[in-house]
């Protein structure tokens, strides 16, 4: 008993433009037999079969013997076959595998904001362990004053200091006024030298936060610009002074200088920044009362002639 | 044993987005008001309110009530700033504000009828930011 290629078989009696009948009457058996040769049905046939087939196709008897696996890369049609099962198998291998990557896609969200949160608190804890001990006094000086005023008519000025030491500090207070500016009352009260000429003094020990507020007058004419400066002095003849910072121009026009947006109507947001900013206004000779009647009223105008305000029911 | 399914990638966007969110949130947006108003009785010829103030208590604060026509207010206490008969508005404003409780009464002819009376408040908050409640029932 051989084993025949059924394939090869068939293919060979195509080539030769050859029925089946005519293979079996070569071969003496029926067109069934030959049929089932060709669809691999009988894998094994007689031998003297085989050479009688051989010999209707007129080719060696080893042409249509089933060839043996051998090492090399098999044929087409075998190697779809092999590939399908490798494949196969791959997916098999890579199945933990692949259940494997989706839980990392499932868990690098909460990875991300694992490693976020930890660099912000790296971060936060690097920040505040370097941070360098200052190892001299920092004292800085802002100024807010109204952006505008009406002739003679008070206004207050705020200068806000800020010591930054533990210890108290002494500090010099100093404010420049342009010309013009009357200074009407200060809190805390000047001091001894208190002022000479256009220059106001304050004399003062302490840290934190401290407020120095002065009221005065302008008696230029409307639309001039005046300067304010300033600076502050620590008792380290070492350290420059420290120059005032923030507001330093006023305008001189018809509004008052509670009427931030010049809409001539003090509003209810205007007066509380009033009483809100300037607490000792009234003790400085700030005439609040005039501002209330104002605000309740429906507005107001600059009367040039008297020199005060005509306040609109 | 049963394995419990881990959960959905969208639970753990969810959690991020919401974590960002409460980290940027302002602390002040989820205070509460530091100035409350309500009604104690705000009907007949006896109006009376109640401010209650907690820290951060403001310095300065405007109380104004809205009459209905033809109100005419007898006497208040504390006394008003403003009475404007003609269209009902009664204003105080007070300094110098403490927390505590602000009781503010007001006498009118002839008597209201209930939820007629509107009370207002406004304030500045310590970062100058403007605030502004209603006095509640």
């Amino acid at each position: 008993m051989v084993k025949i290629d059924g394939g090869r078989v068939r293919q060979l009696r195509e080539q030769k433009s050859l029925t089946q009948l005519y293979l079996a009457t070569a071969v003496q058996v029926t067109t069934d037999t030959i049929s089932r040769w060709e669809n691999r049905r009988y894998p094994t046939i007689k031998r003297e079969n085989a050479i009688k087939l051989a010999e209707a196709l007129e080719v060696e008897l080893d042409v249509i013997l089933e060839r043996q696996p051998d090492p090399e890369p098999v044929s087409e049609p075998d190697v779809r076959s092999s590939q399908q099962s490798h494949d196969s198998f791959q997916k098999k291998t890579q199945g933990p595998a692949d259940k494997s990557n989706k839980g990392v896609l499932v868990r690098w969200p909460i990875l991300l904001l694992s490693a976020t949160m930890a660099a912000v608190i790296a971060l936060v804890g690097w920040v505040y362990f370097h941070q360098d001990v200052p190892t001299e006094p920092s004292v800085s000086a802002s100024r807010s004053l109204p952006a505008h005023c009406t002739p003679g008519q008070v206004f207050p000025v705020n200068i806000e200091v800020s010591v930054k030491e533990g210890e108290p500090l002494a500090f010099i207070v100093k404010e420049q006024l342009p010309a013009g500016v009357t200074v009407v009352n200060a809190s805390p009260p000047l001091s001894n030298s208190g002022q000479k000429g256009n220059t106001l003094k304050w004399l003062k020990k302490g840290h934190g936060t401290q407020l120095f507020t002065y009221a005065a007058t302008i008696e230029h004419q409307f639309d001039e610009t005046d300067e304010f400066t300033g600076g502050i002095a620590v008792n380290d003849q070492s350290r420059a002074p420290s120059a005032i910072i923030g507001d330093n121009t006023i305008l001189v026009t018809t509004y008052h200088w509670a009427d931030s947006n010049r809409d001539r109507v003090i509003s209810d947001s205007e007066i509380l920044s009033v009483y809100d900013q300037f607490g000792e206004a009234e003790q400085l000779g700030i005439d609040l009362d005039l501002l209330e009647e104002i605000w309740l009223g429906s507005g107001y105008s600059w009367n040039p002639d008297t020199k005060s305000y005509d306040i609109l029911p | 044993m049963r394995k419990i399914p881990a959960p959905a990638p969208n639970v753990y966007w969810i959690s991020i987005i919401l974590l960002t969110l409460f980290a940027l949130c302002p602390l002040q947006a989820l205070a509460k008001d530091p100035v409350v108003g309500r009604y104690l009785q705000a009907s007949g010829e006896t109006i009376r309110l109640q401010l209650t103030v907690r820290d951060p208590a403001p310095q300065t604060l405007i109380l104004q009530q809205l009459l209905p026509a033809g109100t005419r207010v007898t006497s208040t206490s504390p006394r008003a700033k403003k009475i404007s008969q003609h269209n009902g508005e009664v204003k105080w404003l007070f300094t110098g504000v403490a927390r505590g409780k602000i009781e503010v009464v007001m006498r009118v002819q002839p008597p209201v009828p209930a939820g007629t009376v509107k009370g207002s408040f406004r304030y500045r908050m310590p970062n100058g930011a403007m605030r502004e409640g209603h006095v509640g029932k």
